[in-house]
């Protein structure tokens, strides 16, 4: 049911009609069948659907300091190259991947981030 | 730092990989009762390993306060999403984390050394003995060996219990039901067996595997207990599951348990795996799908709790010569609730099985122990791999009870009765006697047989009916000193000859005469 709603909203809106008309005829359309209770939880599920379509239409290089991506500009173009990511990408940094570098294009991610590799170390040498 | 360790840490390193593939990756959309949903995972395979990635925004530090890797097992495959059951605390996956594909089927990793161990359906040793080296992975689901991969059940596994092994037998590679209420003996009967295995042959003994589906820890504790006071842990396998786990662990435990069997079958070799039990295992399939959001059938179980089962006991099989000759013998466990096998779970599991050993509360309560009801227990493809031994003297017994079942409601008459009546009466409950064993003391076929020959030939003709199982134990034991190469001859032909009988006979003669003291009614 709730997929259903979700289905629509985005259907409408990627049609171009008004985002509030949508939502406050989705809320109508709700309203008149019982179902308002589910409106908050559409809602989030519209927005986590143009989010995850915001983010694959450029690829996300995570990496943990700035000179990072100067760095690693040959791995990371050769990891978008194999991706199919095009060479546009944003950067993201985040100082708990220790070193390395995360490439995210759409559902794929290529991780080679210490961070992971120590933890997988980590995990194989304790078992 | 042990240097093992050091070497070991070295060696992880020079084998470190940042050269990393692409991983397709979803992300949790909700997560609840040990489900999740995840975003994203458009390749999923059904029974697919996924890993969760809990380490994402937190410190190396953080990250690796978590020991394990928390895994999932994707088992709905939706139209926009897949639905995963989390095989470890579920408290740990939120909304929003990262989820990763591991291209891999659940599997369980197995070796040679697993034999002894306590394990969890994930292969984790629970026993505090330490890691194992592992051989390969079996998978946890797989299609059971075709028609032209099996042969006929030719050869017998012996319980240890006199009333199966004379009456019920079972063959390696049947799937015999041990039916019955709580507390009727029911995980008893499967752990004599186990014991009892330790009579057989090195080269003929079937490793065994109990698999512990939500059972209390002080239950599966006790019963390794036993089983390592028996000597019989050196061949057992404990997969253990508690009621307190989720229920994904115990739906998974049984089908670890085939696949532990499955490896020792493919090389030749006899399995035994007691599934105690599967009552349970239904419950928790049952929770799983309702969580999992699937339609609810009769008594609210899944349309499909049929075809698991069915799919479970169908692994056992005796392999063909060509594939080795190896085999797995399942014994399911089935709790009955005030004796009803007509209820859903029991029927289905009854019509999958080669036959039900049948344990009755009230005969339990009467102190008839084991309380096998001999009259709905049926065993249908053992008959054909019993010994010879076996064959010989079971079929008396059997119409000798057959008759006396009849006869029983006559005997508060007793006094009115004509004295053919009275004797087969007697006779009768001179059997049951014969047939009560005490729990964990399993009885070599070899001694069953010479016990059974001799109520045949009529040992206990004017003993008492009290003094039979001291008759009983007497004789075995002048047997075992006096004529000892009755038993050696017996154990190694499992056939009872010409020459086997008259030397049985002349015993019995001769135990007669030299314990006349046991055939006086006490005063």
């Amino acid at each position: 049911m709730k997929n259903h709603y979700i289905n629509a909203t985005l259907s409408l809106i990627q049609t171009g009609s008004d985002p509030q008309s949508v939502l406050d005829g989705l809320l109508k359309s709700m309203q008149s069948k019982g179902h308002e209770r589910l409106y908050a939880s559409v809602l989030r599920g519209v927005v986590r659907v143009l989010e995850t379509k915001k983010d694959s239409t450029q690829a996300t290089v995570v990496v943990a300091k700035e000179a990072d991506v100067e760095k690693y500009a040959s791995v990371i173009k050769e990891t978008l190259t194999s991706l199919d990511a095009g060479s546009d990408f944003s950067t993201k940094i985040d100082e708990t991947i220790v070193g390395g570098v995360i490439v995210k294009s759409n559902n794929t991610v290529v991780d080679r981030s210490f961070k992971t590799a120590l933890t997988n170390l980590y995990r194989a040498t304790l078992k | 730092m042990s240097t093992a360790i050091i070497d070991r840490i070295k060696k992880e390193i020079e084998n470190l990989d940042v050269n990393a593939e692409p991983e397709e990756v979803g992300v949790v959309t909700t997560v609840g009762d040990g489900i999740a949903e995840i975003d994203g995972l458009k390749k999923a395979q059904m029974m697919e390993m996924i890993v969760f990635d809990d380490g994402e925004g937190k410190s190396l530090e953080e990250t690796l306060s978590n020991e394990d890797a928390l895994y999932g097992l994707v088992l709905n495959l939706e139209e926009d999403a897949v639905k995963v059951v989390v095989l470890g605390e579920a408290s740990r996956v939120r909304e929003g984390m990262q989820v990763r594909r591991t291209n891999k089927l659940l599997s369980i990793p197995v070796g040679e050394k697993i034999v002894g161990r306590v394990i969890s359906p994930l292969g984790e040793m629970i026993d505090g003995k330490g890691s194992i080296e592992t051989d390969r992975d079996m998978p946890i689901e797989r299609v059971a060996y075709g028609v032209m991969e099996r042969s006929a059940v030719n050869e017998p596994i012996h319980t240890g219990i006199k009333a199966i092994d004379s009456m019920i037998p079972i063959g390696r590679g049947q799937r015999e039901l041990i039916i019955g209420d709580r507390q009727t003996g029911k995980t008893t009967v499967a752990i004599d067996t186990i014991i009892n295995q330790k009579y057989e042959p090195a080269d003929k003994r079937p490793v065994c595997i109990y698999v512990a589906i939500g059972q209390k820890r002080s239950k599966t504790a006790t019963i390794m207990a036993k089983l390592e006071e028996a000597g019989a842990m050196e061949y057992t396998t404990i997969i253990a599951t508690s009621a307190s786990e989720a229920s994904p662990l115990l739906f998974l435990a049984p089908f670890a348990g085939m696949a532990i069997g499955e490896y020792f079958m493919e090389q030749g070799r006899d399995v035994l795996v007691v599934l105690d039990d599967l009552s349970k295992h239904a419950n928790a399939y049952r929770q799983m799908s309702l969580l999992l959001r699937r339609p609810p059938g009769r008594e609210a179980y899944p349309g499909d709790i049929f075809y698991l089962h069915s799919r479970l006991l169908e692994r056992s099989a005796k392999l063909s010569a060509e594939l080795g000759s190896g085999s797995i013998t399942a014994l399911p466990i089935i709790e009955t609730q005030e004796g009803d096998v007509s209820a859903y779970i029991p029927t289905n599991v009854i019509s999958i099985t080669d036959g039900q050993i049948f344990l009755d509360g009230d005969l339990f309560n009467k102190g008839i122990r084991p309380a096998l009801d001999v009259g709905i227990s049926v065993s249908r493809v053992g008959s054909t791999a019993q010994t010879k031994a076996m064959k010989k003297v079971s079929g008396k017994i059997r119409l000798e009870l057959a008759q006396f079942r009849e006869l029983e409601a006559f005997m508060q008459f007793a006094s009115d009765l004509d004295d053919e009546t009275k004797a087969r009466i007697d006779s009768g409950r001179k059997y049951v006697e014969l047939l009560k064993q005490k729990q964990n003391e399993p009885v070599p076929f070899y001694r069953q047989a010479v016990s059974i020959y001799a109520a045949n030939a009529g040992i206990f003709e004017g003993a008492p009916v009290e003094n039979t199982q001291k008759i009983e134990a007497s004789f075995l034991e002048f047997v075992a000193r006096d004529r000892k190469e009755i038993l050696d001859t017996l154990e190694t032909g499992r056939e009872i000859t010409d020459e086997v009988k008259d030397k049985l006979d002349t015993a019995i003669v001769d135990y007669k005469d030299a314990h006349a003291a046991h055939y006086e009614v006490a005063a």
